[in-house]
């Protein structure tokens, strides 16, 4: 009996004890279990940097592409009849020098095709660049000349450099890949395109060139045996006759990078005239507040935000553009509320076939809490502008107006919406839509510094479609005043 | 939303925003219980990090299963039912609960003796519970203070009933000792007397 006795009063007295006794977990363990019920909490900034991080990457690379300066042959496209034409160019002009000769504009690509094939290079130089000799028509053996279709063709023939008299000299790397002409080669040559090839070859006897000697090459009596090779040229001021022509023909694109702070605010427009009916406010187990203005009863502020972004334009003239890119926007608007001890809070949804109620609770009431807090109602978006741009005036100087539409996606959305009675401020994530669309308008004036563009100017957000589903009876439309900056870069 | 300490959210609200899987409620659920659910769980672990891990996991089983509860009892004592079978399906894992300890493993134990109160008297008294083997102190802890029956330990467990009644008289005896070593109590097995030191 005593033992049961002091049995149950040691058990009480452990008991006593150790239910006084308390331990605080780390903050691990509730960051843990976080994780565990709702996920990982989004990183924006991950998502904002990969994004951002892809998109430089990618217009870095047309950014620094190289213009086009390979050597390319031109296709002929005109048959014999040039060739023929050109024959006769030649002759008239024999005393001119090497590059003049040569030139030719339009050579068959099945031809170059055939003729690269045949050309066998010299390497002079393990790693340099390398002179091959052309041939006159004396030069070039019977199956060079059946190979090659027309009166054109190319033919290397190392045992034939001895014959510098006789010999044309053309470029090429050491693999001889006429496409593969290094950028500084290419250059190069011009520069020194309007030179005499004697010029030329004493200005640079590093490279070892040989040319031939005009009038032996023109002496050729037969055209068709002739070797051309034109390498493109974007200068158009270069002759005609160009040896050499670079392939880089300026872009009607252009890359605009832009920078707006802005002032955030939204416009709501409550439902009490439309699908909530009076009957159903009545039937609401809580005192409903559609009939009243929203506007009235709540104190929103307006707050600062951003948007920055990239963008690719194509001039279809010197005055219009289309534009499309990538941004983000980051927007919010202020709160005034007050804290109160948590209560439920109800907001009532409308959809089509029926009202539901959505339950929640809440800590922050819009009157009557116990101290002021500003709730801060903050949106991070993804956009995918696509606009015009039009400018009337375009000097050096410029004045514009443009406009976009964009497909937004926002995420990490936590907004504070207000309850059906319009007494409390809940949790509104659930009810969030996370694609909408936005629209823009701007005017801006410009600076145009040769490649560059300088512009600023005031712009206009506007969103389309209500913040939350349509089931939310307030509708929120978020506007955003702000000034752009951009930095607009030509691509040639 | 960030975390918001509510002080005055009530049990009906958690509760309601815990079904609404709102991480407010949770939160605050949270902040509430899990100190002393920490306790419990630390009677039965090793260590700390065991303890948390069972909290961690006990705590995840209350918010996904919340919707079980069914307004019979306090909702304290659910939460602790959940809590401690999560400390036992933790234990059971890696220990056996069926192992005999000869008492006089208590004479090994190294238990400082201590002549002034460190430490609060509830946590000696913890930390002494925590000297036990694993098998006295999870029989000590489910009987004792949680208030199972030997029948519902011995299913627990998966142990004989007279296994959980030997290991309940001898973790009792070896806590005794414990506790007069350390001069919380002042003699075994007769009257209990709590040293005037630790007399509130």
């Amino acid at each position: 009996m005593s033992n049961q006795f002091y049995d149950n009063e040691f058990k009480k007295y452990l008991k006593e004890q150790t239910d006084q006794h308390r331990m605080y977990p780390s903050d691990q363990v509730w960051r843990n279990i976080q994780n565990e019920i709702h996920g990982y909490r989004k990183w924006p900034a991950l998502t904002f940097i990969s994004v951002f991080i892809i998109s430089a990457l990618v217009i870095g690379t047309v950014l620094i592409k190289p213009h086009t300066q390979l050597a390319t042959v031109l296709p002929d496209t005109t048959g014999s009849k040039n060739t023929e034409k050109v024959s006769s160019n030649i002759k008239a002009e024999n005393k001119r020098n090497y590059v003049d000769h040569l030139s030719v504009e339009n050579i068959t690509q099945q031809t170059i095709t055939r003729a690269i094939e045949t050309v066998q290079p010299k390497r002079i130089q393990e790693s340099q660049i390398v002179t091959t000799p052309l041939r006159s028509k004396s030069d070039i053996t019977t199956n060079s000349v059946k190979e090659l279709t027309h009166e054109q063709s190319l033919v290397a023939s190392s045992d034939k450099m001895i014959n510098q008299g006789d010999e044309q000299t053309f470029f090429s790397n050491k693999d001889n890949d006429l496409n593969n002409l290094t950028s500084p080669f290419v250059s190069l040559m011009r520069r020194n395109f309007n030179a005499r090839p004697t010029d030329f070859s004493r200005e640079h006897p590093d490279l070892n060139f040989t040319f031939a000697n005009s009038n032996q090459y023109i002496s050729s009596d037969d055209a068709n045996s002739r070797f051309n090779f034109i390498l493109n040229s974007t200068q158009k001021n270069n002759t005609g006759s160009s040896f050499i022509k670079f392939n880089g023909n300026s872009s009607n694109l252009d890359f605009q990078f832009y920078v707006t702070p802005s002032i955030s605010y939204r416009r709501l427009v409550d439902d009490a005239q439309g699908t909530l009916s009076k009957s159903y406010i009545t039937a609401l187990p809580f005192a409903a507040n559609y009939m009243v203005d929203v506007n009235r009863v709540i104190r929103h502020r307006s707050a600062a935000g951003y948007e920055i972004g990239l963008s690719l334009g194509y001039n279809l003239s010197s005055k219009f553009a289309l534009r499309s890119g990538l941004q983000f926007n980051m927007r919010e608007y202020d709160i005034d509320a007050y804290v109160h001890p948590v209560e439920s809070a109800t907001i009532a949804l409308v959809s089509r076939s029926s009202n539901e109620l959505l339950n929640t609770v809440t800590g922050f009431r819009n009157i009557d809490g116990s101290s002021p807090i500003v709730l801060k109602n903050r949106y991070y978006e993804i956009r995918l502008p696509i606009g015009i741009d039009w400018r009337p005036v375009n000097e050096k100087f410029s004045w514009g107006i443009a406009a976009s539409i964009q497909p937004t996606y926002t995420f990490d959305k936590e907004p504070f919406i207000i309850t059906s009675n319009f007494k409390n401020y809940a949790d509104g994530s659930q009810l969030m839509r996370n694609w909408n669309i936005n629209t823009s308008f701007e005017t801006y004036l410009g600076y145009n510094t040769g490649k560059y563009r300088w512009q600023i100017g005031p712009q206009i957000r506007y969103q389309l479609m209500p913040t939350m589903t349509n089931s939310y009876p307030i509708r929120e439309y978020l506007v955003d005043y702000g000034i752009k900056i951009g930095l607009v870069r030509s691509l040639k | 939303m960030g975390n918001i300490n509510l002080p005055g959210m009530t049990e009906q609200a958690i509760l309601a925003g815990c079904l609404q899987n709102d991480s407010t409620a949770q939160r605050e659920l949270y902040n509430r219980y899990s100190p002393k659910m920490l306790s419990v769980c630390y009677r039965f672990a090793q260590n700390r990090e065991d303890a948390e891990d069972m909290l961690q996991e006990g705590f995840i089983k209350i918010f996904t299963q919340i919707h079980t509860f069914q307004n019979k009892g306090s909702f304290e004592g659910w939460i602790r039912r959940i809590i401690v079978h999560t400390s036992i399906n933790f234990l059971k894992k890696y220990k056996k609960f069926n192992e005999n300890v000869e008492l006089t493993y208590a004479g090994y134990l190294l238990v400082k003796e201590e002549t002034i109160p460190s430490l609060m008297q509830a946590k000696q008294v913890v930390e002494c519970i925590r000297l036990l083997p694993v098998g006295y102190r999870t029989v000590l802890n489910l009987y004792a203070l949680e208030g199972y029956n030997h029948k519902e330990i011995a299913e627990m467990l998966e142990i004989e009933e007279s296994t959980s009644r030997s290991q309940y008289t001898r973790a009792k005896t070896m806590l005794e000792n414990i506790l007069v070593k350390k001069r919380i109590l002042e003699k075994p097995g007769q009257e209990l007397k709590v040293l005037a030191a630790y007399k509130k």
